[in-house]
């Protein structure tokens, strides 16, 4: 019996002695293109620059791309190119256009990018930019913090091809001072280390669908604005902004990185991405704003 | 369109070939004027029928299990005097002398005696004592779980998660990830009525509370064909019958909670009654005023019964119910509050009824539901979900036993599920979505004893579910061949579906359960497994298995949905598939002082999502490649016992960044500034998990009035730090991990005293 159990003992430690199977594969540096198209805005600023290593310090001067061929192409509905807009650097990452240029609500648009440092690298990137967005309502220019109706505003979204329309919007705060910060927020920070709150407070941002949002006739949609995206009383600025694929691909992907979602603990997945070749966002959006301003609730 | 047909021959020459060779045998035993012995298993106070009993003939090792009423048969047999050993979890073991004379059909009824009065008797040994199991089974009774050291109280699923082949994902949790499979791939089912999310204090324990179930019987994998829908395994346990003798009481005093358990009889049969509850109350109300943050709700309980009525002595009735809830409410800051609310309902009557001393009928009627409903409020907005699950069925089984060695089971299971999810905001629905499917099922079953050495056992189930427009025949077998007395072969294959998928979160009080449907297949796989069971020396055994399964149209809730308004039915999930495979070696010592079990695991468990991981197949996150357990019971002194677990495993599969970049401001942020890049999915490992508890436990008594036991137990002995997870963020510019570690050295004490 002794022999049989030495036995046991033996193969036991041979198959713990054994190394596991995986190894995660080495990183490899890519480079990432970010810009973004605003439906009646100017041509946006390119960002060309790569990834580093999760121990390396990320600078910005240090990871910009160089003597980039960059442009932008407007395109007919079957994807011809109808116009070109070239871009010229500007610093180690921005690429500004030449001449300027309007973009477009509701057509496509392609971004090409050579690298000639990286043996004529190309990414290529393709968007189609929402359709125009109105306020179709007065704008709402005091609210008090929590009063009974929360605030809301009615806007005109025309639909989205292939999705019901993803709406962000965006909260800033232009008066973003420790003693404006509404009572949530405020048993969140302490005044001595204000500044690293300051930014996490002063925009917050809500992303959502229309297909659910109390639709009127003619695409108009009542937009709710919850009380918990208002970190600061005062001067507010909701950007709502209706957003490409692209994007919303990005931003929903990209943000449970950290934690959040059905993702059990410490999963990680790349962003869902569009860029052949690389990585980044080629994304458009049509934005309106509504100014208001949040008075404190005396009564509360 | 192949693959049928396929089936279909595999089939054809799997039976048809050992059949040649199993006829010759059985004409030669049959020329030699053979015996038999039927008989039926019952439970000595209720007289309820017990099938899943161990029923082996004398101290060779031929054995079999009793049928779904309690019936068994031994066929073939040759003239002489047996010795039938009938064992049976939570029961004790009955040994009866039977003597067969030349084509004698000899009747028994086996009457086992529950082992509810077991405190006093403190001598240690293995309930499974000398027997060779049927492939993939695995089986806990109540004396293992409460011996077993455990975190604040006794539990089913972390006793089991000490045999191979079973993890959980962490400390925290007491799911279950069996052979490769996730937890809503193991049919859980209390009086043969499915349970749906069976946990506690947000997954740590259990629903089942020890003093109100019977153990448990587990098939780990290529499970029989009166089960299904789930891919994977079954978990059985079953309420206990009360004493048909006298009234019973226990009670249990635990840190983190009190159970009372009472049974008795009644005119026409017996009754049991169990509660437990949390008593965290006083605990939280001292810590609330030094720590901040202290939950100022939070407690769950569950409620256990059941009741037996044998109205003739061909009919019984039995009635069980359980329910749970969990409630917290925790403040996370100034206005703003988490709550979450969840529990399962369950409500079953069998009707078992005795046609001849060869067919048996079983009729049962149950309904079961899980509900949570989590809810967050910060700044006066709220917002939260509501979801259910209710499972309402009918199912009705039919044995028959024949005197020539052939078993055969029918039955039909019919129901309907009804699932619902929903999100709110502010009082308003955001989205909804309702599914509500019949379901059916009819499975034929037939076991075969051909001669001394050959067990076959063939099944078909024809599963359908309506909202699927689904219909699919599922094959099952099979096959058990005595090499030499002390060496059993066996071999299995079959076919199993799903229509259910569970998300899987932090806490189990989260997760919601969403049905195949509209666009939505069930998921469907095929397992495959090979076993040898031995007895190499007295009192020991040595069992390795070896399976390969197959996960095919696996269905997830997609993670990236920030709002599911608006989007098709199949739209909200993502598909995939997975594979599995390992060897699970178990050596046991049975009796004597000193006995227990090593158990040593290897497996791997992978799957692949077409736009994850660049279509390649990645290492699911629960994969642990080798795991190692040692349980050891040892009687001490008189009234003294001790009990040792150390588990050993790889350490969990994670997915290491490899590089990140921040976002310009070109991109209005959203949530963080950084955006990790992947390049492989669960490529990394963290380090190994290994940790060691103990218990020690007197038996004794209460003022000499009444039995009692105390319990000193003593968890992750050496205070291991066992990683859970790392936590990704920046942290001046750099990406830095923050590890979150599992549970440090918890001693525990309980009480109980048994009236």
């Amino acid at each position: 019996m002794k022999r049989f159990y030495r036995i046991v003992i033996l193969l036991l430690f041979l198959i713990f002695s054994s190394c596991d199977y995986m190894q995660p594969e080495a990183f490899e540096q890519q480079f990432v293109v970010e810009s973004i198209l605003v439906a009646n805005n100017p041509l946006p600023t390119v960002n060309l620059f790569t990834t580093v290593q999760t121990n390396e310090q990320f600078s910005w001067g240090g990871v910009g791309v160089s003597g980039a061929i960059v442009e932008i192409y407007l395109l007919d509905e079957e994807g011809n190119r109808v116009e070109t807009y070239h871009y010229e650097q500007v610093s180690k990452v921005e690429y500004h256009p030449i001449l300027p240029g309007k973009v477009q609500a509701a057509r496509k648009y392609e971004l090409y990018v050579v690298i000639p440092v990286a043996n004529d690298h190309v990414l290529r990137a393709y968007t189609r930019v929402p359709g125009e967005v109105r306020l179709s309502s007065a704008v709402i220019d005091t609210v008090i913090y929590q009063a009974d109706q929360t605030p809301n505003v009615e806007v005109q979204i025309p639909d989205y091809p292939g999705r019901p329309n993803m709406i962000m919007n965006m909260y800033m705060a232009d008066n973003p001072y420790y003693h404006n910060l509404t009572p949530y927020y405020a048993s969140n920070a302490e005044e001595d280390t204000m500044s690293a709150y300051f930014d996490y407070f002063r925009q917050s941002q809500d992303l959502f669908s229309t297909a659910n949002t109390p639709q009127k006739a003619n695409q108009i949609f009542t937009i709710t604005f919850p009380w918990k995206w208002f970190a600061y009383y005062g001067p507010y600025r909701i950007i709502i902004n209706t957003l490409d694929d692209n994007f919303y691909d990005h931003l929903r992907s990209a943000n449970v990185q950290f934690g959040g979602s059905t993702l059990a603990p410490g999963q990680i997945y790349s962003a869902i991405e569009h860029v052949e070749g690389g990585l980044g966002v080629f994304g458009s959006v049509a934005t309106d704003t509504v100014y208001t301003y949040v008075k404190r609730n005396i009564d509360k | 369109m192949l693959r049928m047909p396929l089936y279909a021959l595999l089939i054809i020459i799997f039976w048809f070939s050992p059949l040649s060779q199993i006829q010759a045998q059985t004409e030669l035993v049959y020329a030699e004027a053979t015996a038999s012995v039927d008989g039926i298993v019952r439970d000595a106070m209720s007289g309820e029928l017990l099938p899943g009993a161990h029923i082996q003939l004398g101290e060779g090792y031929r054995g079999t299990a009793s049928g779904p009423s309690g019936d068994f048969s031994f066929q073939q047999l040759k003239p002489g005097t047996y010795t039938l050993i009938c064992s049976f979890i939570g029961y004790r073991q009955e040994n009866i002398s039977v003597s067969l004379q030349p084509e004698e059909n000899e009747m028994i009824y086996i009457e086992l005696q529950p082992t509810e009065a077991r405190m006093e008797e403190v001598v240690v040994k293995s309930s499974a004592k000398k027997k060779i199991a049927e492939i993939g089974l695995a089986r806990i009774d109540n004396e293992m779980i409460s011996r077993l050291p455990s975190a604040f109280e006794a539990d089913l699923f972390r006793s089991l998660q000490h045999l191979p082949g079973i993890k959980s994902s962490s400390d925290f949790s007491s799911g279950l990830h069996i052979r490769g499979g996730s937890p809503d791939q193991t049919l859980i089912l209390l009086d043969e009525t499915p349970v749906y999310n069976p946990s506690h204090f947000f997954g740590f324990y259990s629903t089942f509370n020890p003093d109100a179930v019977e153990g448990v019987q587990l098939y780990k994998g290529n499970y029989p064909a009166r089960y299904g829908g789930r891919l994977g395994s079954v978990l059985e346990t079953r309420n206990r019958n009360g004493n048909r003798d006298d009234f019973g009481m226990r009670m249990t005093m635990g840190v983190l909670a009190s159970r009372v358990s009472a049974g008795g009889p009644h005119s026409w049969g017996t009754w049991m009654l169990s509660v437990r509850r949390s008593t965290l109350e006083p605990m939280l109300a001292v810590l609330r005023d030094q720590v901040e943050q202290i939950p100022h709700n939070f407690y769950f309980y569950d409620v256990n019964g059941r009741i037996t009525i044998d109205s003739s002595p061909k009919d019984k009735f039995s009635f069980s119910i359980y329910s749970g809830r969990d409630q917290v409410n925790f403040p996370l800051a100034v206005q703003a509050e988490l709550g979450l609310s969840y529990g399962n309902q369950m409500a079953a009557g069998t009707w078992t009824h005795l046609y001849s001393d060869k067919v048996f009928s079983k009729v049962t009627a149950s309904a079961s539901g899980f509900y949570n409903r989590p809810v967050n409020s910060i700044a006066d907005t709220r917002q939260g979900t509501h979801n259910h699950i209710r499972d309402y069925s009918f199912e009705h089984e039919l044995h028959y036993l024949s005197h020539t060695g052939h078993q055969l089971e029918t039955g039909i299971d019919v129901g309907m599920l009804d699932l619902g999810f929903e999100n709110w905001l502010n009082g308003e629905s955001t989205f909804e979505s309702k599914t509500r499917s019949l379901y059916g099922a009819w499975y034929l079953q037939h076991r075969w004893e051909a001669g001394e050495r050959w067990v076959l056992t063939s099944g078909l189930r024809v599963n359908g579910f309506e909202m699927s427009d689904y219909l699919k025949v599922n094959p099952r077998i099979s096959v058990q061949y005595q090499l030499i007395p002390e060496v059993k072969l066996q071999a299995a294959y079959g076919q199993y579906d799903q229509f259910l998928s569970q998300t899987s979160q932090q806490t189990s009080g989260f997760n919601l359960w969403l049905s195949s449907g509209k666009g939505v297949q069930p998921s469907s796989g095929k397992q495959l497994q090979f076993g040898i069971k031995s007895l190499p020396f007295q009192n020991h055994s040595l069992n390795v298995e070896a399976y390969y399964r197959t996960m095919e149209n696996m269905f997830e809730l997609d993670p990236f949905l920030p709002d599911m308004a608006g989007l098709a039915y199949d739209e909200l999930f993502r598909y995939g598939q997975g594979h599995a495979y390992g060897v699970e070696v178990m050596i046991e010592r049975h009796t004597g002082r000193l006995n227990g079990y090593l158990g040593y695991n290897w497996s791997i468990s992978q799957r692949r999502f077409p736009d994850v991981n660049q279509g390649q197949f990645y290492a699911a996150s629960h994969n642990r490649e080798h795991e190692f357990n040692v349980v050891l019971y040892f009687k001490m002194a008189e009234n003294w016992t001790a009990t040792a677990a150390f588990n050993y495993a790889t350490g969990q599969p994670y997915t290491k960044p490899a590089g990140y970049r921040l976002r310009t401001e070109s991109i209005p942020s959203y949530g963080n500034t950084v955006v990790l890049v992947v390049n492989e999915i669960n490529g990394a490992r963290l380090p190994a998990y290994h940790r060691v508890d103990f218990a020690i436990t007197r038996y004794g008594s209460l003022l000499g009035l009444v039995d009692s036991k105390i319990s000193f137990q003593l968890v992750n002995a050496y205070s291991r730090r066992n990683v859970w997870h790392l936590q990704h963020n920046v942290y001046r510019g750099k990406i830095q991990s923050k590890t979150a570690y599992m549970l440090p050295v918890l001693p525990a004490l309980t009480y109980t005293v048994n009236f």
